[in-house]
């Protein structure tokens, strides 16, 4: 073996060995105890059950309740936060004054840890001290607004959480691939009399397809993974209206400890988001 | 040529791969265990020499001499609390007379509330003795007492003035199974803390007596808890908007079922058992409890807006802010009671009581309960047990104690006879009226559930009376969910084995 060889192997050995020791490890022994009762308390309980516990999931109408959850969560979140990213996205294709303030004013949002806007979202959710209730209650409408407490409102304020704090993101993607494709199609497109819509539909959005293939791929994954909103805002609640798969596999493993069918919950939710990011990747790349 | 040369050269062959690999691996566990060996043991502190500075009429003469040395030098002891304010005093205040005192070098573990459970149980399970004092709640001892060492004989040969402790909180905190595993440090019960303003005036009193039928006064049963909170919900200022109700619940999802279960205690009165104690059937969808949650209901329809989304936070401020009349709380806003404000009351005045009861057969059942409160004991594989042992019985000494509670910073509240009593807490202006319902709610305790998945009994409990409360099941629906599910984590468990340990948790004796 040569010196440059051994230096190439050299420099790449620790990363493999972080990798071995902190994914692959952690990913094998996940699978094997998902194949078992393990508690991780009451350790003298484990034995191997096989695939019971995914049996088990398929039989379980809380786990099946905040699958639904998820569904609604993360097809609402990310198509809102698409349409609304994209929007500003265009504004801010156009000169205008105050521009280069706005923008880095509009990414704030993203910075924040989630934990701190959830803390944020809870003091303006208090129903009789809410901002929200006070403007609402200005405009004529009941303002005693219960968000996080009523069942048909508590869903719709963890939405308004991700989406305040997610839409910078796609903003910022979708307007970076914007800016960065080629104008000659447009301009070519324009020349040729196509609308502003046409140019959009035609021209601009196929060229963006990749990129708006990434920008729903990235948030798709962090919004099936959502829980820092949700411990803090509502806890799953009121009841289990606002419990999502990765919540409820939390409490599985890390509040119940039954690690064992907490690791099958957590593989039958990777199964779930990689078919789910298949399915959105081959039909945007394709 | 030279391209397929290069090429060659280029490709890693699958030897050279895992020798690679093997070599990092090997290089990587010598160069932690180096640097982990580099770290202990500790170096162990000088010697003791104690110097005397000695002042004789006009001259000063400073000697020194050996001193005795400390019962534990060189020892070091390991505490883990709940970080923040708990932490200050073991940190900031002791760890310098603890060093003296006992020659014990103390390090302070501070881990956040929300991750103490996991991490305590992760190294207690492994049995590194990484810890050797925890700070726990009483709901966890039914699966941190097997990783607890028993007290009882250290007790014997030097008393923490075990007498002096609460005896509701010696039963049901820190004995189980007939052994002491723990002793309190913050004895948190829960009280009933109403408006006397509202309640003395002499015009609430007759309009309350002509609605009611009876005179108004503290509450003595859930259903005239009810009433009481149905009478004072109005709007005082006449904008059309509630500005006054008559109770208020820590509804949130989490821990809301504290407040159902202090109704289903009173309710299932006068012999209140979660399990059925000869077979470990629940009893959480009994007549009784269903009865309770219907009262629970009301109260939370009585209610503030938003009161599901109350946790400790919420509820102290909407009874502090004088929007609510009546509430069943920790001891904290006892010792505030001068913050107490109403913009619309003169003079708002805070009482205290003992959380209303349930009449059966002409007789009135009241119980308060342990909800929350920590305790402190001592791991099994701890190296230093003797001395864990002497810092734990100097921290929980009435003087030491005594200055704990007594300062707001600490967050803990009285657990001793002794505290009560105390001239300081005299002099500090508390109202009586406040040290004696606390007095009283600890004579009236009931225990939180303490056996082996407790936690996930409670979450389950939590839930589905959330799902109840929220409107999305029924009453019924919602115990016996709760019901069902309880029997199969008993089942998970071993029922027998559960069974055993219910009956210790209760103070019963086995079958």
């Amino acid at each position: 073996m040569n010196g440059d060889r051994r230096l190439a192997i050299l420099l790449v050995v620790p990363t493999i060995a972080l990798l071995l020791f902190i994914v692959i490890f952690p990913m094998i022994y996940s699978i094997y105890i998902s194949a078992t009762s393990f508690n991780f308390v009451h350790r003298e309980l484990t034995k191997f059950v096989y695939a019971d516990n995914f049996v088990r999931a398929f039989t379980d109408m809380r786990f099946l309740s905040s699958l639904r959850n998820t569904a609604v969560l993360v097809g609402v979140a990310v198509t809102v936060e698409f349409l609304l990213g994209l929007a500003i996205a265009l504004l801010f294709l156009e000169p205008f004054k105050g521009k280069t303030i706005a923008l880095p004013l509009l990414l704030l949002p993203m910075m924040i840890t989630p934990v701190t806007v959830g803390y944020m979202f809870r003091l303006i959710y208090e129903v009789r001290t809410s901002p929200i209730n006070y403007l609402i209650g200005l405009l004529g409408f009941n303002r005693n607004i219960e968000w996080t407490t009523s069942s048909s409102t508590a869903m719709l304020s963890i939405l308004l959480v991700d989406i305040w704090e997610w839409t910078p993101f796609m903003m910022m993607v979708l307007l970076a691939g914007i800016v960065a494709l080629p104008r000659e199609p447009i301009e070519a497109a324009e020349v040729d009399g196509a609308s502003g819509w046409q140019r959009m539909r035609w021209v601009t959005f196929p060229m963006l397809k990749p990129i708006v293939a990434i920008a729903l791929l990235i948030r798709t994954l962090d919004a099936f993974k959502i829980f820092d909103s949700i411990f803090v805002v509502t806890f799953g609640g009121p009841g289990s209206a606002t419990e999502t798969g990765s919540f409820y596999a939390y409490l599985v493993g890390f509040r119940y400890f039954q690690m064992g069918y907490g690791s099958a919950l957590s593989y039958i939710l990777l199964i779930i988001i990689t078919i789910v990011t298949t399915l959105i990747a081959r039909r945007l790349f394709e | 040529m030279a391209k397929e040369k290069g090429a060659e050269e280029s490709k890693v062959s699958r030897r050279d791969f895992v020798k690679g690999t093997v070599t990092g691996l090997v290089v990587g566990a010598i160069a932690t265990g180096a640097g982990a060996a580099a770290m202990w043991p500790p170096a162990a502190p000088p010697a003791g020499v104690v110097t005397q500075t000695v002042t004789q009429a006009a001259q000063t003469v400073t000697v020194s001499a050996p001193g005795k040395p400390a019962p534990f030098e060189g020892k070091s002891i390991t505490v883990v609390l709940h970080s923040g304010h708990f932490e200050v005093p073991w940190r900031d205040w002791y760890s310098g007379p603890i060093k003296e005192i006992f020659g014990v070098d103390l390090k302070v573990v501070g881990i956040p509330i929300g991750e103490l459970f996991e991490k305590e149980l992760l190294e207690l399970s492994t049995g590194t003795g990484a810890y050797d004092l925890l700070m726990f709640s009483p709901a966890w001892m039914g699966d941190y007492v097997k990783y607890l060492l028993p007290l009882d004989d250290y007790m014997l040969k030097d008393d923490p003035a075990w007498g002096d402790i609460h005896g509701g909180f010696r039963e049901w905190e820190n004995t189980y199974g007939g052994k002491v595993y723990s002793l309190t440090m913050d004895g948190d019960v829960i009280l009933l803390y109403y408006r006397k303003d509202l309640f003395e005036d002499p015009k609430e009193k007759a309009d309350f007596k002509a609605k009611y039928g009876y005179n108004l006064a503290l509450p003595q049963t859930w259903d005239q808890y009810n009433d009481v909170a149905e009478f004072f919900k109005r709007d005082r200022n006449g904008d059309g908007q509630t500005d006054l109700w008559g109770c208020a619940e820590q509804g949130k999802r989490g821990r809301q079922f504290y407040w159902y279960m202090l109704r289903y205690i009173a309710y299932s009165s006068p012999d209140p058992h979660l399990f059925d104690p000869t077979n470990m059937k629940p009893l959480i969808n009994s007549p009784n409890a269903l009865a309770a949650l219907e009262s629970y209901k009301r109260s939370i329809d009585l209610s503030p807006p938003g009161v599901l989304g109350f946790e400790w936070d919420e509820l102290f401020s909407a009874f502090m802010n004088g929007s609510v009349a009546m509430m069943c709380h920790w001891p904290d806003e006892g010792k505030r009671y001068n913050e107490l404000k109403d913009p619309l009351a003169k003079t708002p005045q805070m009482g205290f009581g003992v959380p209303p009861g349930v009449i059966k057969d002409g007789v009135l059942y009241k119980r308060s309960m342990t909800f929350g409160g920590w305790l402190l004991g001592i791991a099994k594989a701890s190296k230093n047990p003797d001395a864990a042992y002497a810092v734990l019985r100097y921290f929980e000494s009435p003087e030491v104690s005594l200055r704990l509670v007594t300062d707001p910073a600490t967050g803990q509240d009285f657990f001793r006879y002794s505290h009560f009593y105390s001239p300081k807490v005299k002099a500090m202006g508390i109202p009586k009226e406040y040290l004696d319902a606390f007095e009283e709610n600890i004579r009236l305790l009931y225990p939180e559930l303490r056996i082996p998945g407790g936690a996930q009994y409670n979450d389950i409990l939590d839930l589905q009376t959330s799902r109840f409360l929220a409107g999305e099941i029924s009453a019924k629906e919602a115990l016996d969910t709760v019901a069902k599910e309880w029997e199969r984590i008993t089942d998970e468990h071993g029922r027998d084995s559960q069974l055993k340990l219910y009956r210790e948790a209760m103070g019963l004796p086995s079958l």
